[in-house]
């Protein structure tokens, strides 16, 4: 498992190495002035180029590469151009609201997903799978933005059932995060439960389901133990892929309900041009995307003993 | 389901504010503030907050109209040397900085005249990248070679923002005569100067909080407002409490007192503005700022009354003000409502060094084919004027009649702007020389809805003169690149009056001003360029206004920019909020702004009773169905 780990991290250099290329280089070409963002609408011609100088603009791009490799290795992406602020104490102070939203959204909605998609492959063809699945495909279909207007237009002003916007840090964050986290479940329950029903139907279909109702085991144990481990491959697929989006959160759901997280954040910064702010938010994407899908692998191994790690 | 015990927990409370009411000003921004350090100062956010943290030399009068100063920290407005080059300053004495913890003791002391030589210059050193240095670009004694020679000295170095180099050595146009007395020497006539005193960017702070906090002190702001930070977080909300150490300062008396009366006071007192006159300022304990980025949030905040005052955003002024009066539903709750004309322009700008655009005729059929009205009606809700000129109604030199190519009803002139398009040697829109239409791109800055709109209605409008258009999306970095760089040909633009003086926008079609600086038309008309040189060096006066006039008549003939409106600006306000004025160059005013709380903490309770059925409905369901499930299995 050692050498297995060595490996995949090994691989995984290049890979890191090719989207600090292609972020640089995407910057260079469509970003804009990043003077223009640290000097306002008045700058002094002298002061653009004492600026240029300082920010490395003037440097080859293959410097302006290796610099930005040193900021990975030492995670120090220097400070916002919009606002000074150390990017370092940006995520410090981004990461804890957007995982009060995306984590409890996320473990709930697969929860929920996961449930209802046994439940309904078990009722195949019946009432309750036909209405799920045109229940999942009607809420694919309608834009994200119209579930977070609609939410919190309705819930929130209209009945007045929750906080329109705001968060507060600590316990009293639940009160500002309900509505937010519900209106991600929804989003998300229509896709998952899609997902995972074609899943779990391929595995119901099996030899080993037939068999195991003949031995007289109950559905429930049937489904929630052995079609359910069964299924299990795809299922941590889906789900850790998107564990590293669960960092960015959502910046709609954030900037609609006032929650001040990187997605909002990250948001901002790309508007604005803010290139230590993206370029720090891409690296950790792909850090994060490249360590989950590792932790993926290692999953793979421990729910299906016929996988080895070589 | 599981969601829903929790749900059922946090829900049937909307209030964002429990048991934090009180004699507090709550206030909604859309953008996110930047930075409170003064140089930094620029963006629509940042000037507000630090509108309630600083105080300057002066400030503007919070009900004059037009517009008008007063002094602030300055115990009397300047007096002037007879050459008109040099302002001395009496400061009020005793004005104390805010407490906090960068003075040895802790209370904040006391300020002199050595405290805004200081600001001033590090307003101008250049290791600040100060967003305010045009302020005095060229204007103060000794300031540029002082400026010049530290750039020169510190290049390539990296510099301590806690001990800024060179901040010792004397300007000549910068002097602490003693600790009350600043005298300021200009380099030339500069009949704007007073006004840009009472910008942000002149506002007096401690060299101990730069030396403590460094660059942190952009979110640790010490000044002698009324206001003292207790929380700030840049990306959600200020709180500011009430400043112990503000100086002596009340709600203008003009009943009681005519010293302090302004032209039009009484309609003020009518309107109840002055139910506070005389009162000790600030009214209120403190603020809470929240910024909240999107429009429905923020309206929908303002309605449930978690917000007093609003400028409703776009697609909420129909609803709220049908037909420009307020709707039955705000007049029931008491929401009054307050409209001004702003201090500002949308104008199309066209860049004259354009290889097509440099053409005249060509430009003046573009203009000719603009519809305004079409513009105003559909996306000001009809809540705007048609702009003749870059000068808004209440600055001098605004002049509504000479529009040779605008129609008199703000409609499209086709058939003329074809003829201008012939005369330009594009007979139908065809390029003789390819046989091909003529074609333009035009640059939008961000995705938003309204700019989409514009860019849309501006292609079809060019296409009924036979010229084709390309739209390209760019963020504002972008966009500002390109116009540096003039590599582009049209875009759409806004400009808000840092002071209420013409000379502020029409520097932006100044020859010398143009790209890489701040004139993006790039237009240099020896004529234009004159008058402006000769308009910048007179004080406010018929003479100077004529000029203004004849420098828009330019304009207007040579269409640099397609003028498109004056947007009018409603504000709206709760039935709690008292004394509100609302002032569109400074948030200083709110200091003479107080709240009835005890009426407001009965509105918002009474406006905002949860529906309960949809929970009771929803948690009747969950269990029927959890009953089903059990039973069956």
């Amino acid at each position: 498992m050692t050498r297995f780990l060595i490996r995949r991290i090994l691989y995984a250099i290049p890979v890191l190495l090719g989207v600090a290329l292609i972020t640089l280089w995407l910057f260079h070409v469509a970003g804009g002035d990043p003077v223009a963002v640290k000097l306002g609408k008045n700058p002094d011609p002298a002061e653009v180029e004492a600026l240029r100088q300082q920010l490395g603009l003037h440097d080859s791009f293959f410097w302006q590469y290796l610099n930005f490799l040193k900021q990975l290795v030492t995670f120090d992406f220097g400070t916002s151009w919009s606002d000074n602020t150390p990017v370092r104490q940006i995520f410090a102070r981004g990461l804890i609201p957007t995982l009060t939203v995306s984590l409890p959204a996320f473990t709930l909605g697969s929860l929920i997903a996961i449930a209802l998609s046994l439940l309904v492959a078990m009722k195949r063809g019946t009432l309750i799978d036909r209405f799920t699945t045109a229940a999942a495909i009607a809420g694919i279909s309608v834009s994200s933005l119209i579930y977070i207007l609609v939410g919190q237009w309705l819930l929130a002003d209209q009945w007045k059932l929750f906080p329109i916007w705001g968060y507060e840090y600590g316990p009293r964050a639940v009160y500002f995060v309900a509505l937010p986290i519900l209106i991600w479940i929804v989003l998300s329950v229509g896709t998952d439960v899609r997902y995972f029903r074609t899943v779990t139907l391929e595995e119901i279909g099996k030899d080993y389901v037939r068999t195991a109702r003949a031995k007289g085991l109950s559905e429930t144990r049937i489904l929630f133990v052995h079609v359910l481990r069964n299924s299990a491959i795809p299922i941590i697929t889906r789900l850790t892929i998107a564990i590293p989006f669960l960092f960015t959160g959502s910046f709609l759901l954030e900037i609609f309900f006032g929650i001040p997280g990187l997605g909002s954040t990250l948001y901002t910064a790309i508007t604005s041009s803010d290139l230590p702010v993206v370029k720090a938010f891409t690296m950790l994407g792909a850090v994060l995307y490249v360590c989950f899908n590792i932790l993926a692998d290692l999953l793979y191994a421990l729910v299906d003993p016929r996988i080895g790690l070589q | 389901m599981r969601f829903l015990p929790l749900a059922l927990l946090v829900a049937c409370n909307p209030d964002p504010y429990p048991g934090e009411q009180g004699n507090i000003l709550h206030v909604s921004l859309r953008t996110l503030p930047k930075s409170m350090d003064p140089p930094q100062i620029e963006d629509e956010s940042s000037a507000k907050l630090a509108a309630h943290i600083y105080d300057g030399l002066l400030q503007y009068h919070p009900f004059a109209r037009p517009y008008q100063l007063q002094p602030a920290i300055a115990a009397q407005m300047p007096s002037v040397s007879e050459d008109g080059l040099t302002y001395t300053f009496e400061l009020e004495q005793g004005v104390r900085f805010h407490d906090d913890p960068c003075f040895p003791d802790g209370e904040g002391r006391e300020v002199t005249a050595q405290d805004f030589v200081w600001a001033f210059k590090r307003l101008a050193h250049p290791s600040t990248n100060s967003r305010g240095w045009w302020l005095f670009d060229d204007r103060v004694q000794g300031l540029d070679a002082w400026r010049d020679q530290l750039r020169e000295e510190l290049a390539g170095q990296v510099v301590d923002s806690r001990a800024l180099p060179g901040m010792d050595r004397p300007i000549a146009g910068l002097v602490a005569v003693d600790d009350h007395t600043l005298q300021i020497r200009l380099t030339g006539p500069y009949p704007q100067f007073l006004w840009t005193l009472a910008m942000g960017y002149a506002s007096v702070y401690p060299h101990e909080a730069i030396e403590y906090y460094g660059d942190e002190y952009r979110n640790h702001p010490v000044g002698t407002g009324p206001f003292r930070v207790a929380e700030f977080n840049p990306v959600y909300r200020a709180v500011f409490t009430r400043s112990s150490s503000y100086r002596p300062d009340h709600v203008p008396d003009p009943e009681n007192n005519p010293n302090e009366r302004w032209a039009g006071w009484e309609q003020d007192r009518d309107a109840g503005l002055l139910v506070n006159a005389g009162k000790t300022v600030p009214l209120l304990d403190g603020m809470e700022i929240r910024f909240i980025l999107e429009d429905q949030p923020r309206w929908l905040y303002f309605k449930s009354g978690y917000t007093d005052f609003l400028n409703p955003p776009k697609d909420n002024i129909a609803d709220a003000i049908p037909n420009g009066e307020l709707s039955e539903e705000m007049k029931s709750r008491g929401i009054r409502i307050q409209k001004w004309t702003e201090l500002g322009t949308v104008y199309a700008c066209l860049n004259t060094e354009d290889p097509l655009l440099s053409n005249v005729d060509i430009r003046r059929a573009i203009a000719l084919a603009y519809d305004h009205r079409w513009t105003i009606d559909n996306l000001y809700g009809g809540e705007a004027l048609i702009a003749t000129s870059p000068i808004p109604p209440g600055v001098a030199g605004y002049d509504p009649d000479y529009h040779p190519y605008h129609a008199d009803d703000g409609r499209s002139n086709i058939e003329l702007a074809k003829q201008h398009l012939a005369r330009a040697g594009y007979p139908g829109g065809i390029d003789p020389a390819t046989g091909e239409r003529l074609h333009l791109v035009f640059e939008n800055s961000g995705s938003g809805l309204t700019q989409r709109q514009f860019s849309d209605r501006f292609t079809d409008e060019m296409r009924r003169i036979g010229i084709t258009v390309n739209t390209v999306t760019n963020t504002f970095p972008q966009l500002t690149d390109k116009m540096r760089k003039k590599k582009f040909q049209i875009t759409s633009l806004a400009w808000g009056f840092d002071y209420p003086d013409a000379q502020n926008i029409l520097q932006l079609l100044y020859g010398p001003n143009k790209a890489p600086g701040i004139g993006s038309a790039n237009f240099d008309n020896p004529e234009f360029n004159a008058l402006y040189e000769r308009a910048s060096k007179l004080p406010d006066s018929p003479e100077r206004t004529e000029l203004y006039r004849a420098m828009t008549r330019i304009i207007a003939d040579e269409v640099p920019w397609v003028t498109r409106a004056h947007r009018i600006r409603p504000n709206l306000q709760q039935p709690w909020l008292q004394g509100y004025k609302y002032t569109e160059v400074t948030d200083q005013y709110l200091r003479y702004v107080g709240v009835d709380d005890a009426q407001r903490d009965r509105l918002v309770a009474e406006w905002n009773q949860p529906t309960r059925w949809p929970l009771i409905l929803a948690g009747a369901l969950f269990l029927g169905v959890l009953g089903v499930s059990v039973r069956r299995s």
